[in-house]
């Protein structure tokens, strides 16, 4: 009762194909509005995507970044289509690790002193990853690995 | 084209929950930190309704399927990114401190007016009673804490409460215990063995007979003489134990199929710190509870929801079947050869709660092998029933009635030399009324009316009747 997060979604739909508002953008298709909820409150970034689109997706040329700031991972949550690369760089200057879990196991691990070159990783395997800092183990992120560009992050008022 | 699925990210949460909105903060600690009136869990504080019972229950966590965190207000502030726990054993398990002090205070104010043994008027201002630092609050998911620190007129400071309440701890490191099932509780605490009589957050302003008294306080009197027995002397000592005391345990706790709650605790056996033996007493309490919010905090076909509705939260209508067994050992005298008492206590109490209506009734009994001694090598036994009802006039207006009865037997030796009077003996009305002048602030009126008092009637004294009118309020 106390684990399972439940979040409840009110949607506006448009019938026909997508991309969602706000999301990493595809072409055609309607549009998907709605309001995420938990509990009593409305909730801010939350990942509200697709799930098993038919169709293959090239990843981006662009690399996505995740920087460390101030003590903080920076944005706090990341999602990316699958085969994206995501350049680590950090702009404190204290030494931090990069941190990075999936399915409870760590899947890279490397020290980011300060100054140091952004580090490029690829993700290809779809899923949550976790990021942690040895360090400061306040500091966390999250990167979501999707098979599909359709997604959107909420908004403070916990509308996509 | 398959059909495409709507999903929401949910594990990745998020730390950026909207801002609460700017109403000013409620009271205490919990109040505070969910935003929240006394009256989401309590009837007629500190009288806690079915929802603050649950809450209890659940380590002073919101019992919603969502969990705690969509309810919290004050924002905690973590101590390891949660991810940690994926890690574990090899990572600190991450939790979270609140994120402002866990601390209210209470104000008891008494005036106090005794026609005491001799039919004099004695008028007390009791001015404040006492005041308590209450603290509370949890440390993440699964883990509680508690405190209560008393002062009092002159200069007195009692540590009343203090404990962790630490939720699920096998269901966390993944051997397959239900959630709930089981949690471990370790502190000085409340055993609370009859939850609808409970000691300590009960409306009337005196403990039950059965939880305040104790074998100490025994004296036997021969009235033809008027000797007694019971004082303690040198080298002797008298069992101190009472069920209305705090004290260091470590309890096993949990509920099943709902609706079924039980605990199992080893306790030092008296309040102090240092205890007289080496011997720990042991204790263990089941309730089942029937109809209404279910002990884990669940309305059958309703969503677990925090509200404070202003025409009342207390109608929970149910039955609540409860008993518990107490077994201990007390050191009655250490020289020149050791005496101890072993005794128990069992419990047993039926409370219906209807509509406006709570209602309960039960019997506490129990037996020392060895109270009196080395006066009398013989048993007693200690028996306390009890009634008591509470009715809600109004949300902010409730009476009260609740009459008990105590009786502790006599060793019939020391009967036969003439002490026939147990100075235990008691019967009592206690009538009143409640009143709530804001959600915070509570008046009471309420008398101690005896029918049988026999330490009194033994000297041929009047029975000390009480009118008190008390001030309560926290914040």
């Amino acid at each position: 009762m106390k684990r399972g997060r439940r979040f409840a979604l009110s949607l506006v739909l448009a019938l026909g194909l997508f991309p969602l508002a706000g999301g990493l953008g595809a072409e055609g298709g309607g549009t998907i509005v709605g309001t995420v909820t938990w509990g009593p409150q409305r909730l801010y970034n939350a990942v509200v995507y697709l799930e098993k689109v038919e169709g293959t997706f090239p990843p981006p040329q662009e690399a996505a970044v995740m920087a460390q700031r101030k003590l903080t991972y920076v944005p706090h949550v990341l999602p990316i289509l699958v085969g994206t690369t995501v350049n680590f760089t950090t702009y404190d200057k204290e030494l931090h690790n990069i941190k990075a879990l999936q399915e409870k196991r760590t899947i890279f691990n490397f020290g980011m002193p300060p100054g140091a070159e952004p580090v490029p990783k690829t993700f290809r395997r779809e899923g949550v990853v976790s990021l942690l800092c040895s360090r400061h183990q306040e500091m966390s992120a999250y990167i979501v690995v999707l098979q599909n560009p359709f997604v959107a992050l909420t908004n403070e008022e916990g509308e996509f | 084209m398959k059909k495409p699925y709507v999903l929401v990210a949910v594990a990745m949460v998020l730390g950026s929950i909207l801002a609460a909105g700017e109403e000013a903060g409620a009271i205490p600690a919990f109040a505070r930190k969910y935003q929240t009136s006394c009256s989401t869990c309590h009837v007629m504080f500190p009288k806690l309704n079915a929802f603050g019972e649950a809450f209890r229950l659940n380590g002073y966590q919101i019992p919603a399927p969502d969990g705690d965190e969509p309810y919290m207000k004050d924002k905690p502030l973590q101590l390891e990114a949660p991810a940690w726990k994926d890690l574990w054993p090899q990572a600190i398990w991450p939790g979270t401190i609140p994120g402002m002090p866990p601390i209210a205070i209470r104000f008891i104010t008494h005036l106090e007016i005794t026609q005491d043994e001799t039919k004099a008027y004695r008028t007390n201002f009791e001015f404040p009673h006492e005041i308590e630092a209450l603290l509370g609050g949890t440390f993440g998911n699964d883990m509680g804490f508690f405190g209560q620190i008393e002062f009092k007129h002159p200069n007195q400071v009692a540590l009343q409460q203090a404990f962790l309440k630490i939720q699920d701890p096998l269901t966390n490191i993944g051997l397959p215990v239900p959630e709930r099932a089981f949690n471990l509780w370790v502190g000085k605490l409340d055993p609370n063995y009859v939850p609808s009589y409970r000691n300590f957050t009960r409306v009337f302003r005196v403990h039950p007979l059965w939880g305040n008294k104790r074998l100490s306080d025994l004296r036997l009197i021969n009235p033809d003489t008027g000797a007694s027995i019971g004082a303690p002397t040198t080298g002797r000592d008298r069992n101190r134990f009472r069920l209305q005391d705090f004290q260091p345990a470590v309890e096993a706790n949990g509920i099943l199929f709902k609706r079924f709650g039980y605990s199992l605790g080893l306790t030092q056996g008296q309040e102090e710190v240092f205890d007289t033996n080496n011997h720990k007493d042991l204790y263990y309490t089941v309730r089942l509870k029937l109809g209404g919010r279910a002990l884990d905090g669940t309305l059958p076909g309703k969503e677990v929801t925090i509200e404070a509705p202003p025409t009342g939260g207390w109608v929970d209508n149910a039955i609540s079947i409860e008993h518990f067994g107490y077994f201990g050992q007390f050191r009655v005298q250490a020289t020149p050869s050791r005496i101890e008492d072993d005794f128990s206590r069992f419990g047993v109490a039926l409370n219906g709660t209807f509509q406006n209506l709570d209602l309960a009734v039960g019997y506490v009994f129990g037996h020392h092998d060895n109270p009196l001694a080395p006066d009398s090598f013989q048993g007693v036994d200690y028996k306390s029933p009890f009634v008591k009802a509470e009715y809600m006039f109004l949300p902010w207006l409730m009476g009260t009635v609740r009459w008990e009865l105590l009786e502790v037997s006599r060793p019939s030796d020391l009967v036969a030399k003439g002490f026939t009077v147990s100075s235990l003996d008691q019967q009592r009305w206690l009538p009143g009324v409640a009143f709530l002048i804001r959600a915070n602030v509570r008046v009471d009126i309420q008398g101690e009316i005896y029918s049988v008092h026999r330490e009194s009637e033994a000297r041929n004294r009047n029975k000390p009747h009480t009118l008190w009118v008390r001030l309560d309020f926290a914040f």
